[in-house]
């Protein structure tokens, strides 16, 4: 592949990433559940671990199934401990984050000094390097973004019920909890598709930003997807940009660098002329 | 043998320094912050590294605790001023921090030999390596040394302030009423996370430090009804976790920091069965104030 194309896969690859998980991030945003995403970027490597021990294939095919699976326990965990132990969810997240990573660093040890071969190709899935992306790869991930944004105009007036005033959602006939279970599918299909291309800690950022900058400049939520999307897109421009430019530079930080400077300067923007939107 | 029986005295020292502020920072519902400050310290590490040019511990930690410290305040700053809820808060500023971290090493890596794994995320294996010397005399691993200090800090910190502590922790309204300065006590528990999660990241790793910041302190207050209790039972549900995740890996094979994170989880998962079977009336009367 020349280099041209490679740069242009990585780009529309990041591009439609990005403003996928920008408008999960809004929707999360507006269910007040943000950290969901770093409590599934943790979650997956258990499941990662356990398919590569089963299958003994480090194809995406494989990891990806047990990803989801694990990501979503993982979350469900964090749900029981919320529901069934009445712990809070900060305490709730630290924990089902923290044992599930720890379970899959056991399992990472057990393929290490098992015999079972090497975890290096794993650690690709985990810690994402958008320079290696493959064209279908970003297939997958653009079907992702056209399923999320399908999601969105068509369940537009449940979504913006429910997640606006879930009394009167239910009081009129919706269910909330298939517009949670909806958006649950979305995160995890979004974060473990995004985790190898930003990295387990760098995915929150993708989901987190561009909403918290929308907030910042716009009011109404359907201004607001459009605007997520933007500034998802122009960080993911910057990102490359730079990237490219100093050869060596890891192009994933450099969009959450441009993503949260674009959260600080708006904020620092807001203070100076008493804005509030 | 002997290094094993270091392995464990070293875990025990990290469950109870992360139990001790982990437990307020489960009251004040801020238990994500050692996740936060987890990642968030790794320019500081590079900074440390860079400007000293040296990997001992005498100037990573405090430069690691530094920028840890300065994320917490960023992100209460947010909180406060930008009326951001508590957890895109912490998002924001941590993966900030985090990718300039990145950013940076990646930048120099040709000058310098600064390895991630090593330095950032280290592993409980390797503690019997690197010894503590007085003069030439070999006095044990250096990592006890150093938790060991930082135990005896938090102690004397939790002894002498512990009515700031309380009200600060239990009813902070009150507390400012009264003349508190919220805030500083505040930025001081911070402080407190910051050097624990710098001084156990060193040593096992961040994972562990996440789990034993949350699971113990959790698995305590589903039966406790005081802070002092509270602080004395997470503590040892903390080392109790410890024995038995290194009593798990070392026969297996596996990776004691891991197996020690399961077994904080068997121990909560064991509590609340108990509790819920024997004790249903401690779940029917929960205070709003604990767990």
């Amino acid at each position: 592949m020349s280099e041209f194309a490679t740069i242009f896969w990585v780009l529309a690859g990041l591009t439609l990433m990005g403003m996928a998980s920008a408008w999960t991030g809004l929707l999360l945003s507006l269910k007040g559940d943000v950290l969901s995403g770093d409590v599934i970027a943790h979650g997956v490597l258990p499941g990662i671990a356990l398919s590569f021990i089963g299958f003994e294939s480090k194809e995406i095919y494989y990891l990806m199934p047990g990803a989801l699976l694990s990501g979503w326990l993982t979350l469900e965990a964090r749900d029981w401990l919320v529901r069934q132990a009445g712990i809070r969810s900060d305490t709730a997240s630290a924990m089902a984050l923290s044992v599930s990573y720890g379970l899959g660093i056991v399992g990472m040890s057990y393929i290490r000094y098992g015999g079972k071969g090497s975890q290096s190709g794993l650690d690709r899935f985990l810690f994402g390097s958008a320079a290696t992306i493959l064209p279908e790869e970003i297939l997958f991930s653009s079907l992702l973004m056209v399923l999320i944004l399908g999601i969105i105009l068509f369940k537009w007036k449940e979504i913006f019920l429910i997640y606006f005033d879930k009394d009167w959602a239910r009081a009129v006939g919706f269910n909330p909890n298939r517009a949670d279970r909806l958006l649950t599918l979305m995160t995890l299909i979004c974060v473990v598709t995004g985790i190898q291309m930003a990295g387990v800690v760098l995915m929150s950022s993708f989901l987190i930003a561009p909403a918290v900058v929308a907030s910042i400049f716009v009011r109404h939520f359907y201004q607001r997807v459009f605007f997520v999307a933007l500034v998802s897109a122009v960080a993911v421009f910057a990102g490359s940009w730079t990237s490219a430019f100093f050869s060596n530079m890891p192009t994933g930080p450099w969009v959450v660098v441009y993503l949260s400077l674009m959260a600080f300067g708006g904020m620092v923007w807001r203070r100076i002329f008493r804005h509030s939107v | 043998m002997m290094d094993a029986l270091w392995i464990l005295i070293t875990a025990c020292l990290v469950a109870v320094v992360c139990a001790l502020p982990g437990s307020l920072l489960m009251l004040k519902r801020q238990s994500l912050m050692g996740d936060a400050i987890a990642h968030a310290a790794l320019p500081g590490v590079f900074l440390a590294f860079f400007f000293s040019g040296d990997r001992s511990p005498a100037y990573l930690i405090p430069g690691a605790a530094l920028s840890g410290w300065g994320a917490a305040q960023l992100s209460s700053w947010l909180i406060r001023k930008q009326n951001l809820g508590s957890d895109a808060a912490l998002g924001l500023v941590f993966t900030f921090l985090f990718a300039v971290g990145v950013i940076l090493i990646s930048f120099f890596a040709r000058q310098i030999d600064l390895d991630l794994d090593c330095v950032l995320y280290g592993d409980i294996v390797w503690i019997p390596l690197e010894r503590f010397y007085v003069d030439t005399t070999d006095m044990g691993p250096l990592a006890v040394w150093i938790l060991s200090g930082t135990l005896l800090l938090f102690c004397l910190m939790l002894w002498k302030g512990w009515k700031g502590w309380y009200l600060t922790t239990f009813d902070p309204l009150f507390a400012q009423a009264i003349g508190f300065n919220i805030g500083a006590w505040n930025s001081l528990l911070m402080g407190m996370v910051s050097l624990a999660t710098v001084v156990c990241f060193r040593s096992v790793g961040s994972v562990l430090v996440i789990a034993f910041l949350s699971v113990p302190a959790a698995t305590a207050a589903l039966y406790v009804r005081q802070l002092k209790t509270q602080l004395i039972h997470a503590c040892l549900w903390g080392v109790l976790s410890a024995f038995l995740g290194w009593v798990l890996a070392l026969p297996l094979n596996i990776s004691v920091a891991g197996g020690m994170a399961c077994a904080s989880a068997f121990c909560f998962i064991g509590v609340w069965f108990f509790t819920r079977k024997f004790l249903p009336s401690y779940n029917r009367s929960r205070s709003k104030s604990f767990g």
